[in-house]
């Protein structure tokens, strides 16, 4: 069973491994050797039939030539013996001889054929008749028709003319048959074989078309599933990791190996593109500088939230910072350092806040926080709990420093202008109230 | 007149009138000459499906008279006729009976002789006589 099943599977791969124009013409190959055997056949009935004729050639009809032969040489003999008697002269009858001989002579060359026995036979009773001639001839020539025993002697003598002239004429008549026998048998294999011949061309026909029909039917399955794979992956969003997979090695699979490859191509190509983009976007939401969202984005997040509000009513807030007295240190210190005091003040926003929520940059020292999904009192709490993180937090260089406040709570009538102009001025109430300290709209 | 009478007995005997017979309770009646003729030409054997046996004799004169008037046939004819009979196989050749084999044939009812008319016996009859 496993070995049937490994030749099968070899069979297939071995198909599979042909171009298309051999597989077609597997067709005729496969009727040919359905036909072969019977070619073989045929070829086997033809060699009877040579056969046959040989034997009618070599054998029948020379045998037919003599057995005619013997026939006439017999009548001549008998005319011979009678005109003897009739003449009364003994020395005739010995005239005859020669046509004796030549009638052994006759039934001797064919001694060894398939007549064998008849022949011998034959031979037999011709010597047997012969003598009985020669004898009874002589006696009615020396006594007339008178003697004693003539009804005897003749007597003896019909009988073994009649049975020689019977035997000649049956071996006569049984080659005659033979000869017929072997023509019939010649019509009857000629017939037979025009017949198998129109048989044979119908299974070949029947076979070479069933196969080309097979193979059209593969070649076809082949085309649909490239078609559909080919569908398959160029579907909805396109997905690069399918490849075609058909198994073949005929001008089909050169022509999927080709997908396949053009595939692997813009695969590659996507990945890079879609790195290329990931980066891209990156870029333009994001603050070069501190690392946290720029304005595009923390706009782009507000108007999101609004629309939660308005949707679902999520309530967010929007917590604007400044750093105090930011300018005095770009004044002192110079603008490196008030560079990385705005990094590390990012670093901190961004560690100390919710997962939820979103830093950006809003401009210059300003930062700004939007948190979904919080009330006042929570941005208030959050916000708190940044200033003491920030009064703690030793910068670089620059040392201590504190941040102010604002934020505003989204109400339904509010837009992405009004939310942050509301925080400004709470912002502005803060710095106005003594800056490092929280303060709500409202 | 020795000389003329014996021509004549010689002329009588040697015209002996020639009979066809066969035994008196034959069913056998009168036969004609071309059947006599043809059973002893052996071209027939039968008459009226009655098996007809013809008997030879051994008398020379007779049997010469008998192909001579009756089958109307030399001797020679005679005997060249029957030898081809039996060269091509159809018929043997019969034997010549003497006047005692004759007599004792004779006594089947179906047996046909020819003999002298003087040789007649009582327990024949004659189914032929040339006029």
């Amino acid at each position: 069973m496993k070995k049937i099943k490994k030749i099968i599977r070899n069979i297939v791969f071995r198909y599979h491994a042909l171009s298309i124009l051999k597989k077609f013409l597997l067709a005729p190959l496969f009727g040919l050797i359905f036909v072969l055997p019977f070619y073989i056949f045929i070829f086997l009935n033809m060699l009877e039939m040579k056969q046959s004729v040989n034997s009618v050639n070599n054998e029948l009809m020379p045998l037919q030539e003599i057995s005619f032969n013997n026939i006439l040489l017999l009548e001549k003999i008998v005319n011979e013996m009678n005109s003897a008697v009739s003449a009364k002269e003994v020395e005739w009858i010995d005239d005859s001889n020669k046509n004796a001989d030549k009638i052994r002579e006759n039934l001797n060359r064919y001694i060894e054929s398939s007549y064998k026995r008849e022949i011998k036979e034959s031979l037999t009773a011709f010597n047997n008749y012969y003598r009985t001639v020669k004898e009874v001839s002589a006696r009615i020539v020396l006594n007339g028709q008178c003697y004693t025993n003539i009804e005897n002697d003749t007597k003896v003598l019909v009988q073994n003319y009649n049975e020689i002239d019977g035997l000649f004429k049956s071996l006569k008549l049984k080659i005659k048959n033979d000869i017929e026998k072997n023509f019939n048998s010649l019509y009857c294999n000629t017939n037979f074989i025009l017949f198998n011949g129109n048989f044979i061309f119908s299974i070949w026909f029947f076979i070479s078309t069933l196969i080309i029909f097979l193979v059209y039917r593969d070649i076809r399955y082949k085309i649909n599933k490239i078609v559909e794979d080919s569908k398959e992956i160029a579907r909805g969003d396109v997905d690069f990791e399918k490849r075609l997979c058909i198994v073949s090695y005929d001008e089909l699979g050169q022509i999927v190996k080709s997908i396949n490859m053009f595939i692997n191509k813009l695969h590659k190509n996507h990945e890079e593109l879609s790195d290329a983009k990931k980066e891209l976007d990156a870029l333009y939401i994001t603050d070069r500088l501190t690392n946290v969202y720029n304005r595009v984005k923390i706009d782009e997040i507000i108007d999101t939230e609004l629309k939660k509000k308005k949707r679902y009513d999520h309530i967010c807030s929007v917590i604007l910072i400044d750093v105090d007295y930011f300018k005095l240190v770009n004044d002192t210190y110079g603008h490196l350092v008030g560079d990385s005091i705005l990094k590390e003040f990012a670093t901190l926003l961004k560690e100390s806040v919710r997962d939820t929520d979103y830093v950006g940059r809003w401009g210059g020292e300003e930062f700004i926080i939007v948190c979904p999904q919080t009330d006042q009192s929570g941005a208030f709490s959050l916000a708190e709990h940044l200033r003491n993180k920030i009064e703690e937090f030793y910068f670089t260089t620059a040392g201590k420093k504190t941040a102010s406040f604002g934020i505003a709570t989204c109400t339904d009538s509010d837009d992405a202008q009004s939310i942050i102009d509301n925080a400004d001025k709470a912002l502005y109430r803060a710095k106005g109230g003594g800056r490092n300290q929280v303060v709500c709209y409202n | 007149m020795k000389i003329i009478l014996s021509l004549l007995l010689v002329v009588c005997f040697l015209n002996a009138q020639i009979v066809v017979v066969t035994n008196k309770n034959s069913q056998l009646n009168s036969i004609p000459k071309e059947i006599i003729q043809y059973i002893y030409l052996a071209k027939i054997d039968k008459i009226d499906k009655l098996k007809i046996e013809p008997v030879l004799s051994d008398d020379k004169n007779l049997h010469n008279e008998f192909c001579n008037h009756i089958l109307c046939k030399s001797e020679s004819q005679y005997n060249s006729y029957w030898a081809r009979l039996v060269f091509t196989g159809r018929k043997s050749i019969s034997k010549r009976l003497n006047w005692q084999e004759l007599v004792k044939k004779l006594q089947n009812p179906n047996t046909i002789a020819y003999i002298n008319r003087k040789d007649l016996r009582d327990e024949w009859k004659i189914i032929y006589e040339e006029n």
